[in-house]
């Protein structure tokens, strides 16, 4: 999979080094600011409310 | 040890190498997976901190601003500096000088509200008034992270747009998620008349779980005017 990517990247090794570096950057990014903020608020973890047996706050 | 070479042309891909490239994909995606939870391990930590920390800059820069405008009157056109995220606003700030921290309080308890600042469950009272102000919060490093620091004696800061309120703390307790008496207004006995001027902070316990309840109780000892500047022992 790497090894695929690795040998697609161009213009000889700097360009492979840099491009890699540059998707590693994106997905990143991406995981950082798109991806984990939306999957933070589905998990319970951090509840600091005491709910009710019928949902509602008390 | 080298892999020997298929002898006959024209033969892509001889079988072992074909496993050897699968189980280096699974090995890979694997790996690739493991970083991800590192890295969302590091988000929790510091990222989503640093992110409450600058929309509390935010809040903070707009409830200023908010009551730095005539009180009533004609509309004002500041209505121009709109949230740029919906965010229902109690108009209190909550000081916590012990941790020295203070947070802009969202009305509201729901996820949505508490996302970036502590939330007043709506039903309670208001700062100051007989009753119960109670407050929820994320047991995140930019909240109330720290929360199990406070001890009784503690001062606990409530700032609205008139006036300042020193509550000090009484108990500390530790209660089942469910425990909504500890926000009633008589902490501990949803059927009593209230008497007194309380403040209660529930966050989850421990951190990163969510199977307790760390629940501070808090009594009024004194309040002034907010444009006589803070009071002793809040920092402000």
């Amino acid at each position: 999979m790497y090894g695929w990517l690795w040998r697609r990247l161009p213009f000889g090794l700097p360009g492979r080094i840099t491009g890699s570096l540059v998707l590693i950057a994106t997905v990143v990014a991406l995981l950082w600011y798109v991806v984990f903020p939306a999957v933070d608020s589905l998990l319970p973890v951090n509840d600091g409310q005491v709910t009710g047996p019928t949902g509602t706050n008390g | 040890m080298t892999v020997v070479a298929p002898a006959r042309r024209g033969t892509s891909v001889p079988p072992p190498s074909r496993v050897f490239a699968t189980l280096r994909m699974v090995g890979e995606l694997a790996v690739t997976a493991g970083l991800v939870l590192l890295l969302f391990a590091a988000y929790e930590f510091w990222g989503r901190p640093a992110q409450v920390d600058a929309r509390q800059h935010e809040l903070d820069r707009q409830l200023d601003r908010a009551w730095a405008a005539p009180p009533t009157g004609v509309a004002t056109p500041s209505a121009s500096a709109a949230p740029t995220v919906p965010f229902k606003e109690l108009g209190t700030r909550l000081w916590l000088p012990k941790l020295k921290k203070h947070w802009v309080v969202a009305e509201g308890v729901a996820p949505a509200d508490i996302r970036w600042a502590p939330g007043h469950y709506p039903a309670s009272a208001l700062p100051g008034q007989v009753g119960n102000f109670a407050v929820a919060g994320h047991r995140t490093r930019a909240l109330f992270w720290d929360l199990d620091k406070l001890g009784a004696g503690d001062l606990v800061g409530v700032q609205t747009r008139d006036t300042w309120y020193v509550y000090q703390v009484r108990t500390v307790e530790i209660v089942s998620p469910s425990a909504t008496e500890v926000v009633a207004p008589v902490p501990g006995d949803p059927e009593a008349t209230p008497t007194r001027k309380m403040l209660t902070l529930t966050t989850c316990n421990p951190r990163y779980h969510n199977n307790q309840r760390l629940i501070v109780h808090a009594e009024l000892t004194s309040e002034q005017p907010r444009s006589s500047g803070a009071p002793a022992g809040i920092g402000a």
